[in-house]
């Protein structure tokens, strides 16, 4: 199908406001202090829409922050 | 088995988590750590849906999400694409991910759920459900749907993915991230239609797997119940753009207070509880009717909420059900009782075929029906808290009410698992089938099911526990809930000590009168004839069945009983048969004036000294001691349970691939998460607490699901009432959940990380004008009451029950103790070692008692040692009684006469006489009445020998009786008296032989000095020989050793059954050394010695013979050669006797009377040839 002007409009708008909503979210990490940066929120947002457990997706990026963290150490070592 | 939908979904969460992992860690795709991280996440994000690793709620969650793809294919694609996961809406997601990685972590996480009843789910769908695929398919099955294809499925396969009319409206999915959409054929135009009228009032119609609402046809309004300027609204209008929401309409809309009143309602088994909740009369099943609905709740959430809620109230049904069940038979076997005449049947029954209730079985009854009106108390207690919460300006939560719900849920189970264990169907083994009383057999099972009940919950980690679940539940959630060993030991044991009442009471009556009770239930069963006077009264008057006697039946597995002696008193149960015996004969023997003195003293025990209150107060004492001192018992937490994680962590699951340095362990990261979220479980209650203190007052309602468990202050940003959630809501939200951080750092600050960055924030937010708030604790102290189950007084129960009596047959009280009725904690030792040292003991006293009070009579009163001398003079010949008669005997037998052309009368008379002859003034005679000689008729045929019958053994078919007196004839019964019959008949063949030889010596005159010598002398020396030895090595040992032997083992004896065990070891001494054991090699032995005797008869006959003619003048070469036969026969019979005793193939040497007896005969070696 092609995409007309008319028919991007209502999508441009969408995005609009999911970048507005992104950055009321990112805010809110922020305030948290979750250490997420704007990609990482981007990124759990579009996968808690797919369904993800949030809580096990919490855990699982703690537990790989934790280990970015212990390798970049251990880089850093050598 | 994918669906499309569900293929594209894992695609596109792959390549997002691929991206988080690059950008998060640096590793590329291709990289050992890449792979490796992705695999973590994977897996980690599959196995963390579930609440707890349990394989049942796997298949129960893919059950459920089944069903939502079903209806995803009828165009709820946002549902299945939100339902994946236990959290529906996506602004709690997000508010969790965020909260959660900021060390706050927020739970809506509900217990595990109990299996779910098919009718409720299919309640849910539409009969003409489809399915996507083929596992939809297999699970239809199971929701008894019939899975039939449609047009829809063939639309949505990969084949032909070309959608029209309604289906691809309804199919319509969000335009920015349409991936799969467009793969699955859908269009601008379909996409623009569906964003026009997402979800219209015409959805379903014509279309099968329609989610209707009980009160009319779905609505969609996709965010529609969200203010437009709301922070999530816009997340949701953004990313779920066009996705149709069924969304209930408000007037089905409810509270959850109201709610929470039909959960309690149903509990209580109110027969309207409320449109939440319908039973299923047939299955008797309560379920979660799908019309309810909370505005603030997911509906997932509330569904599971409160499907856990009717699992609880279905348990309690079943509970009430068997109460009421046996309740009811108790009442029409009392009427019954009342009216005999009613039911000829059931009156002239014999008491092994009435059918009637167990009272063990009424007792569990009747402890259960204690611990329901309690546990309706509890209920009450509750719905009291709930009714007083608005003053407090409280509204009461599903969860506040699941949290005040959780001991009791505890019970509920515990008190259902404890009803099914003691109910399994068990099989009957064939052999024993329809001897015992089926009430006897139930209670045995009853009682052994619920000790082994006891021994698993006082011993957690052994493997006859209950199941591995509940002890991995509370090493996830917390070992000192209401549901821990310690309480649920409190509960088994009021269950296990109140059915044991009966039991013990019975066992009470019968070990101190030999009293059963009318309808005898426990595992002694009278036989036909019980009267004590009866000769088999101690044999066969009451018995064991075979079962109780040998043990568990081979076919069956270990634990499982069918005999009617409950398995803890099996070793036990001989003694107590004999206690009770011992009883009878004791009562039976004394006169009126003391029966009348005991059952005077009886009455007195009565009150004070019974077994089960002896058995009640050693338990106490020892739940006492074992409070202050617990015993050195396995932890409630131990490497079993982490064993059962480890292993359940691995169900449905490959091993971990370790390529290279592993990034994460898996093990580890899975049980630090369970180790999380048991943490965090004990913690939602402080932090409903917290948010419940610092919103009260405030007159605020929870806006997101499950506001209750929010951090404070989320529940009050989030819902602004009309304006929403905007940027400056969410900023005061982030403050508030900082300023929880702070409230709750004095009680969990070690369980959250960061906490203390938080606290810093925190302060710094509360400078810049946070409100202060001070705690209230009255509503604080209320949400902790509600939270905790209320220990059980009983009082209801002793209301309820106490007053309807407790007459024979009627409806009884639990004989629970009170102490241990108010005990909700307790640790005890093992149940063996309980029972040991509660009951055991007791009635081994008892048994042993009664056994010593029955001996001394035997001893004393009624004159066992006399009579036992009686029989030794009589049988063994102690005594010179039966000389006249054996002399008698033996003169009316010469000259070939058989016993059998003598009267029976002359031999009697001859006895008597000889009796009557012999006794010595002042001496223990027998009455001489009391002996009677008979003979038999001919050899029973069991005895009947192959041989022919020499001479010597026409005394075998003589009978010498004695009438022994009562009660000393259940030692010395018929079989002993016969045994001692052949002893006499032994020994008079000896005697015999003897006589003969010693009348022709006598006869001759020889013997003196100078006397001259004559053929056959050397002969009957010989023989004269054997005899005398033959003789000493009979009586030698009867009388100076077996008899000794038996006059102190009677006096060790510690009950009737002892001494009769010492009889017969003395019988069976005596047999031996009168050559009478039944067996090949002894009864070899017997004949060779006989022949001998026979042989000797013979000798004397021709000495007499030849005596009569003038034996010197006539003995010629005939009598000569007969002789010299006669000489070289005894040669040979004794060669070959010697041969018998010798020979070491026989093993009969190794006998020390045996040697010494041989070495008699073969003395200085006269017949060393034979060695």
């Amino acid at each position: 199908m092609q995409l007309s002007e008319q028919n991007l409009q209502p999508f441009q708008t969408a995005d609009l406001q999911g970048t507005e909503a992104l950055d009321i979210a990112f805010e809110i990490s922020q305030i948290l202090d979750t250490g997420l940066d704007r990609k990482e929120l981007a990124i759990l947002i579009a996968l808690l829409e797919t369904g993800v457990n949030p809580e096990a997706l919490a855990a699982v990026v703690k537990e790989l922050k934790r280990e970015a963290a212990a390798l970049r150490a251990a880089e850093s070592d050598h | 088995m994918y669906s499309t939908f569900a293929r594209e979904r894992q695609k596109r969460r792959e390549k997002l988590l691929a991206e988080l992992i690059s950008h998060t860690t640096g590793a590329q795709a291709g990289n050992d750590n890449h792979e490796v991280a992705m695999d973590f996440m994977l897996r980690g994000l599959e196995h963390h849906r579930f609440a707890d690793i349990n394989p049942l709620h796997v298949d129960q969650a893919y059950a459920r999400d089944t069903r939502l793809t079903l209806w995803s294919s009828a165009g709820s694609c946002c549902w299945a694409a939100a339902m994946t996961s236990d959290h529906l809406d996506p602004q709690h997601c997000l508010l969790a991910v965020l909260l959660d990685l900021a060390g706050n972590p927020l739970l809506v996480r509900y217990p595990p759920k109990q299996p779910l009843q098919p009718h409720a789910a299919g309640a849910m769908l539409d009969s003409n459900g489809s399915e996507p695929d083929t596992q939809s398919s297999e699970d239809l099955s199971d929701w008894g749907l019939e899975p039939e294809p449609s047009a829809l499925e063939a639309d949505l396969s990969d084949e032909n993915m070309e959608l029209s009319g309604d289906e691809a409206e309804l199919l319509a999915s969000s335009s920015d991230h349409s991936a799969y959409d467009q793969e699955e054929g859908m269009n601008g135009d379909t996409a623009a239609a569906a964003a026009r009228s997402p979800c219209d009032s015409t959805l379903g119609s014509g279309l099968p797997n329609v989610y209707h609402w009980p009160d009319g046809p779905a609505e969609a309004a996709p965010a529609a119940a969200l203010p437009k300027d709301c922070l999530l609204a816009r997340l949701i209008t953004s990313r779920l753009q066009d996705l149709p929401f069924l969304e209930p309409s408000l007037a089905s809309a409810t509270t959850e207070t109201e709610l929470a009143g039909q959960v309690l309602a149903m509990l209580r088994q109110v027969p309207s509880p409320g449109h939440a909740f319908q039973l299923d009369h047939d299955q008797g099943v309560y379920a979660a009717c799908p019309g309810a609905h909370v505005p603030h709740l997911s509906l997932s959430a509330l569904l599971s909420c409160l499907d856990h809620f009717a699992n609880l109230g279905t348990l309690l049904l079943r509970l009430h059900k068997y109460v009421t069940a046996k309740q009811t038979a108790l009442v029409q076997q009392s009427a019954g009782h009342l009216h005999p005449q009613a039911d000829p049947s059931v009156s002239g029954a014999d008491h092994g075929q009435e059918q009637h209730e167990s009272p063990t079985e009424a007792a569990f009854a009747a402890v259960l029906a204690d611990e329901c009106i309690n546990i309706s108390a509890h209920l009450l207690r509750i719905e009291g808290c709930i009714h007083s919460a608005p003053q407090h300006d409280g509204q009461a939560t599903l969860l506040q009410l699941e949290a005040a719900l959780e001991g009791t849920r505890e019970h509920v189970e515990l008190l259902h698992h404890a009803l099914v264990v003691t109910h399994l169907p068990r099989a009957q083994p064939a052999t024993t089938a329809g001897k015992e009383d089926a009430a006897a057999v139930a209670s045995a099972h009853l009682l052994s099911a619920l000790y082994h009940l006891l021994d698993s919950i006082s011993l957690p980690g052994s493997p006859s526990g209950i199941h591995p679940l509940p002890a991995l539940h509370r090493l996830l959630h917390n070992v000192t809930t209401p549901g821990s060993p310690a309480g649920a030991a409190a509960t088994v044991l009021r269950l296990f000590t109140a059915s044991l009442h009966p039991t013990l009471d019975a066992l009470d009556a019968w070990l101190t009168s030999g009293h059963l009770p009318s309808r005898s239930f426990i595992f002694i069963h009278p036989g036909k004839d019980t009267s004590p006077e009866a000769h088999s009264f101690w044999e066969q008057a009451y018995t064991l069945d075979s079962l109780s006697q040998k043990g568990t039946h081979p076919e069956a597995g270990p634990g499982s009983w069918h005999g009617s002696c409950p398995e803890f008193l099996q070793a036990l149960a001989p003694g107590i048969l004999a206690a009770g015996k011992s009883a009878i004969l004791l009562q039976a023997n004394s006169n009126t004036a003391s029966r009348k003195t005991d059952q005077g003293s009886e009455h007195e025990r009565m009150n004070e000294d019974k077994l089960p209150m002896r058995f009640l107060e050693s338990l106490q004492l020892l739940v006492e001691q074992n409070q202050k001192e617990p015993l050195d018992q396995p932890c409630a937490t131990t490497e079993h349970d982490i064993g059962c994680l480890d292993a359940l962590t691995y169900v449905g699951a490959e091993p971990l691939p370790l390529l290279g340095p592993p990034l994460v362990h898996m093990p580890t990261a899975l049980r630090m998460a369970a180790a999380d979220a048991a943490v965090r479980h004990a913690e939602v209650h402080q932090v409903a607490a917290q948010e419940r203190t610092l919103t009260a007052g405030m007159n605020l309602k929870p806006l997101l699901s499950d506001a209750a468990l929010l951090p404070p202050g989320i529940a009050q940003s989030c819902h602004n009432d009309e304006n929403g959630i905007d940027a400056s809501g969410a900023l005061h939200m982030g403050r508030s959940s900082a300023d929880s951080g702070r409230q709750q750092a004095v009680d969990v600050a070690s369980s959250f990380s960061g906490s203390s960055h938080d606290t810093h924030r925190v302060q710094q937010l509360l400078a810049q004008g946070g409100k202060r708030r001070q705690p209230q604790p009255d509503f604080l102290r209320w949400s902790t009451d509600s939270l905790s189950l209320p220990a059980f007084s009983g009082t209801v129960a002793e209301h309820v029950w106490g007053l309807e009596g407790v007459e024979s047959g009627g409806p009884r009280a639990s004989t629970c103790p009170p102490w241990l009725r108010r005990a909700d904690q307790l640790n005890l030792p093992p149940a063996s070692f309980l029972l040991q040292q509660c009951l055991d003991g007791h009635i081994a006293a008892q048994v042993e008692a009664t056994g010593q009070q029955l001996l001394e009579q035997l001893l004393g009163r009624w004159g066992l040692r006399r009579e036992l001398g009686i029989l030794q003079g009589l049988f063994l010949q102690a005594r010179p009684w039966l000389d006249g008669f054996a002399a008698g005997l033996f003169e009316r037998l010469k000259g070939g006469r058989l016993l059998a052309d003598l009267a029976p009368y002359e031999l009697t008379s001859l006895a008597q006489a000889s009796l009557l002859a012999s006794c010595q003034p002042g001496e223990a005679c027998p009455d001489p009445e009391t002996i009677s000689v008979s003979i038999a008729e001919e050899v029973e045929e069991g005895q009947q020998r192959a041989r022919p019958v020499t001479r010597i053994q026409e005394l075998e078919s003589l009978r010498v009786e004695y009438r022994v007196a009562w009660p000393l004839s259940i030692i010395v019964d018929s079989t002993a008296l016969t045994h001692y019959n052949s002893l006499l008949v032994f020994l008079l063949q000896v005697r015999w032989a003897r006589a003969a030889l010693e009348g022709g010596w006598k006869r001759e005159g020889r013997g003196g000095p100078g006397a001259p010598h004559q053929p056959g002398d050397v002969l009957a020396q010989r023989m004269l020989h054997f005899v005398a030895a033959l003789h000493q090595f009979a009586m030698g040992r009867l009388l100076h050793s077996a008899w000794p032997d038996l006059l102190q083992e009677i006096g060790k004896a510690q009950s009737l059954d002892g001494v009769k065990a010492a009889h017969g070891r003395f019988l069976d001494a005596a047999a031996q050394q009168c050559l009478l054991v039944p067996t090949r090699t002894w009864r070899l032995l017997q004949d060779a010695v006989l022949r001998i005797l026979d042989l000797i008869l013979t000798f004397a006959d021709l000495r007499t013979r030849l005596q009569d003619n003038t034996w010197k003048q006539n003995c010629g070469p005939t009598d000569m050669a007969e002789l010299q036969r006669l000489q070289g026969t005894f040669n040979d019979r004794h060669r070959y006797l010697l041969k018998l005793l010798t020979a070491k193939t026989l093993k009969i040497s190794t006998q020390a009377d045996l040697n010494f007896f041989t070495m008699s005969l073969n003395f200085n070696h006269i017949y060393k040839e034979a060695e």
